[in-house]
């Protein structure tokens, strides 16, 4: 079971490192970028071991990486979505997405509705994280704004 | 009078440029409105409105005494490239701070560029299509075997890329049978006789094709207030993966699948 996980983060890591290249980033920022990546997945699979949800475990480690990419992009002073990508691409439902297609090939309707919710779900659960951070930090920036003018 | 709408041309054509050339390479649409405003007021520019959508830009300048500005783009390339994303972050950054002459503008901006066609691009993106492919593969429970093929397939995927993505103009289409292109390679690697499972070569190449950074930024857009490019920007991404799946089932059963 361990073995497994090690090997799950690993791929994340070099998955994140090989579309790191892809959107050809900058060469500094490059380790930086895909160890959001590996991270998020060993976050995601923190969530599952303590067996929430699918839907929460995914919203969490949708919030780990955007919280991480905005943090990196602060402190490397970069646009965010240079982050943001590598960083989610682990959580992308590659797989249930494709077995939507292979049910529906098989004509197997009912195995087509459980993998298509499971799609649409982890896609929600994922807009859900980052636009939920993105939230949060606008309205602490703004308090911090209204702070400074209050100075 | 006419000198100086001259030069809030010039101003308004480089500025434009860098947008436009944001915009393609990834990034959002409330940076490129951003980066435009920043740059015509450093020069003294009284009012800027930026509009801008995924497919197009129009901006009006207004500067002191009335005299206004305005340029229109249309944008019909998308090729992520987020070291031109940061290298033109940074040149607005110097131009706000600077102020260099407006003449001298567009010779910063095409020298930024050119420095950044210099490096190899095109190799690095062939590996980052074969380990991401590769790593995704086992990412999803497929094999060493799996993982080979999945990056032998994202060579082909990168070929496609840099020779035919020039011929079928429409990207519907070019996704369309790049994801056939694939689906069909890995399908005849399932009557080869070795143990391999073609679900998860394909996943790994899908990964790929998936507009993850269309979608992303359709997100970001629709919730910083760019409905209208959120909402085209999230069509064509769903419009995307509809063309995937259509190119992937389609070489499936003519391949004789399980269909």
């Amino acid at each position: 079971m361990m073995k497994t996980y090690i090997i799950e983060i690993l791929c994340a890591l070099l998955g994140s490192f090989g579309f790191s290249l892809l959107i050809n980033l900058k060469k500094e920022k490059i380790f930086l970028a895909s160890l959001g990546g590996g991270l998020t997945c060993f976050f995601y699979l923190l969530m599952v071991s303590q067996s929430v949800g699918n839907f929460t475990a995914y919203f969490w480690a949708s919030v780990f990486a955007t919280l991480y990419a905005e943090m990196m992009a602060r402190i490397l002073k970069a646009p965010v979505t240079i982050f943001v990508i590598p960083a989610v691409v682990p959580l992308i439902p590659g797989g249930s997405l494709y077995y939507t297609m292979e049910c529906l090939m098989q004509k197997n309707f009912s195995m087509v509705k459980e993998n298509a919710v499971e799609t649409a779900l982890i896609a929600l659960a994922i807009a859900l994280g980052i636009t939920g951070v993105i939230i949060v930090l606008d309205i602490i920036s703004l308090f911090a704004r209204k702070q400074k003018i209050g100075e | 009078m006419n000198e100086s709408i001259q030069e809030a041309n010039e101003l308004l054509k480089t500025a434009l440029d860098i947008g436009e050339t944001m915009l393609i390479c990834g990034g959002e649409v409330s940076r490129v409105e951003d980066t435009i405003t920043r740059i015509c007021k450093s020069y003294g520019a009284t009012r800027v409105n930026p509009f801008v959508i995924t497919s197009s830009i129009v901006v009006t300048v207004e500067f002191h005494g009335g005299m206004t500005v305005t340029q229109t783009r249309r944008v019909n390339a998308s090729a992520t490239d987020f070291t031109l994303l940061e290298e033109l972050n940074d040149l607005s950054r110097y131009i706000c701070d600077n102020k260099p002459e407006i003449l001298k503008l567009n010779e910063l901006f095409e020298q930024r560029i050119r420095e950044c066609e210099k490096k190899s691009r095109s190799k690095k993106k062939l590996l980052g299509f074969m380990l991401a492919s590769a790593s995704f593969a086992v990412f999803f429970g497929g094999n060493a075997i799996d993982s080979v093929i999945a990056a032998g397939i994202a060579v082909l995927i990168w070929l496609l890329e840099a020779y035919f993505r020039k011929i079928i103009q429409n990207q519907l289409l070019y996704q369309l049978f790049a994801a056939f292109v694939m689906g069909a390679s890995a399908m005849a690697f399932s009557y080869s006789g070795l143990p391999v499972h073609v679900d998860k070569i394909m996943i790994g190449d899908i990964m790929l094709l998936i507009p993850g950074l269309a979608m992303t930024n359709a997100v970001r857009d629709v919730f910083s207030g760019d409905t209208i490019s959120g909402m085209l920007r999230l069509c064509e991404s769903l419009l995307m993966a509809a063309m995937i799946a259509a190119g992937t089932v389609s070489a499936v059963l003519l391949m004789g699948g399980r269909g």
